[in-house]
């Protein structure tokens, strides 16, 4: 596993590629290194949430001290670590944190970062090629985030995948079951709740990608913390287990329980039925990758909710544009 | 032998549909009739929810069926989708309301565009709700 490094930085740097909020000179900044792989596939995965939890542990808003992002060295980047950067980032935002941070200097990671709509949050500076996309970065600032914002970018999604501009109702929902979830288990508040969706379009491959990720508690601590769910944890052999029976619908049967979430078995439904490839899902310790059969509980957890799942011709069609 | 040819005058009566009760139907297009995006479960998850789409339309709706003597057919295609919290919510209420037995026998359900929708609104029907 690549080692995290950071610094403190004591001068004032003044070529960056993104802060916020204004920045008081003399500022002192403290560097954290991007990992160089910046994946959330299961073989980088560990890095990146070793590198997210540093980061997170600098969410306290200090008068002199600044945070200074650096992604230069960074060769390989995937959207769904930058959506995950960036729900920590609008954290910051918040809490009026100092952060600025760079570009990595590799061209295609670079080239990723800027198409994929994280500027639109950060400030910085996007060059002319990069303008021009259809990737975009959804964020819900409250609940009341409408559905239509959602619905525009699938039929966006459709017309990569399949040429037309179109409903795809499996997508839609597994979108919706996830935005819904994070209400449920991730935030104590309902107006803290925080979500980004990140979607990015191949047109050459015909394949959507997308990311969802939420800052908040985890599924896991969710369930662990419901009294009721904690007298019936001996029924599954670890946390692994209990979120796997989640997703397959099996809580009700394998405990006894009336168990009316159904949430997570839509997202796994559309997945099975074929709407959807690649499910990915990452939540608190758990890593669980289904194409793969990836299930396992990580060394660092993520204090959150991460899905990552892909459109393409290989799924099953459905596109409708009455 | 050559056919004779007899000269027939028909008139078409249209009855209006209110005249026949083979011909009233009571229908909820959700696209056309409640909106295109729905949400989740509650009000307070955001528009478009399963609580406002029952307590605005479908009950509504449901009533004047029952009143008129006829089935009501809701109409699930045309939307962008359907969270599962949406459909439970609001068939869960009309089940546990007005008995499922009855609900199941005064419904229809179309669903062409994603079928296991039908599936989903018949086990909130019956589903047991708790208030």
């Amino acid at each position: 596993m690549q080692r995290l490094k950071y610094r403190v930085q004591k001068k004032y740097i003044i070529d960056s590629s993104f802060t916020f909020p204004h920045i008081p000179k003399k500022t002192v900044f403290i560097e954290l290194e991007v990992p160089s792989i910046f994946k959330l596939q299961y073989q980088y995965v560990e890095a990146v949430l070793e590198f997210i939890s540093k980061l997170k542990g600098f969410s306290k808003r200090h008068s002199s001290i600044g945070i200074n992002i650096l992604m230069n060295k960074v060769t390989d980047i995937g959207e769904g670590a930058i959506a995950m950067l960036l729900s920590v980032l609008e954290e910051f935002k918040e809490k009026r944190v100092l952060v600025r941070g760079n570009k990595p200097e590799n061209k295609s990671a670079k080239d990723i970062l800027e198409k994929s709509g994280f500027f639109k949050y950060v400030g910085g500076i996007v060059s002319d090629q990069n303008k021009v996309t259809k990737n975009t970065i959804l964020k819900t600032g409250a609940k009341g985030t409408h559905q239509k914002v959602l619905a525009v970018e699938i039929r966006k999604a459709m017309e990569t995948v399949w040429g037309i501009y179109g409903r795809n109702p499996c997508v839609y929902s597994t979108t919706v079951e996830m935005m819904r979830n994070s209400c449920d288990h991730a935030f104590k508040r309902p107006t803290n709740i925080k979500w980004h969706l990140a979607v990015t379009h191949d047109e050459g491959a015909n394949l959507v990608k997308f990311s969802f990720v939420d800052n908040g508690k985890g599924i896991i601590r969710t369930f662990t913390e419901q009294s009721l769910l904690v007298r019936v944890l001996h029924y599954f052999k670890d946390t692994v287990d209990l979120l796997e029976t989640a997703f397959t619908d099996g809580i009700e049967s394998r405990t006894g329980l009336s168990w009316r979430g159904k949430g997570l078995p839509t997202i796994f439904e559309n997945y099975t039925d074929g709407y959807i490839r690649n499910l990915v899902v990452i939540c608190n310790d758990i890593y669980i990758d289904f194409d793969n059969n990836i299930k396992v509980k990580l060394k660092v957890p993520f204090n959150g909710t991460y899905y990552y799942w892909i459109v393409d011709k290989n799924c099953k069609k459905a596109c409708f544009t009455n | 032998m050559e056919p004779t040819i007899i000269g027939l005058s028909i008139k078409i009566v249209r009855r209006p549909v209110s005249q026949t009760k083979s011909f009233v139907m009571i229908e909820i297009k959700i696209s056309n009739d409640f909106t295109k995006t729905p949400g989740a479960r509650y009000y307070t998850d955001g528009p478009n929810s399963g609580e406002e789409f029952y307590d605005k339309l479908l009950k509504a709706k449901y009533l004047e069926a029952i009143g008129k003597g006829v089935k009501l057919t809701v109409d699930l295609d045309g939307t962008d989708g359907y969270a599962s919290s949406f459909l439970n919510e609001a068939f869960s209420r009309l089940g546990n309301e007005f008995g499922a037995e009855e609900v199941n026998r005064n419904l229809i359900i179309i669903s062409n565009e994603v079928p296991k929708y039908i599936k989903k609104v018949k086990d909130s029907i019956y589903e047991k709700r708790e208030n």
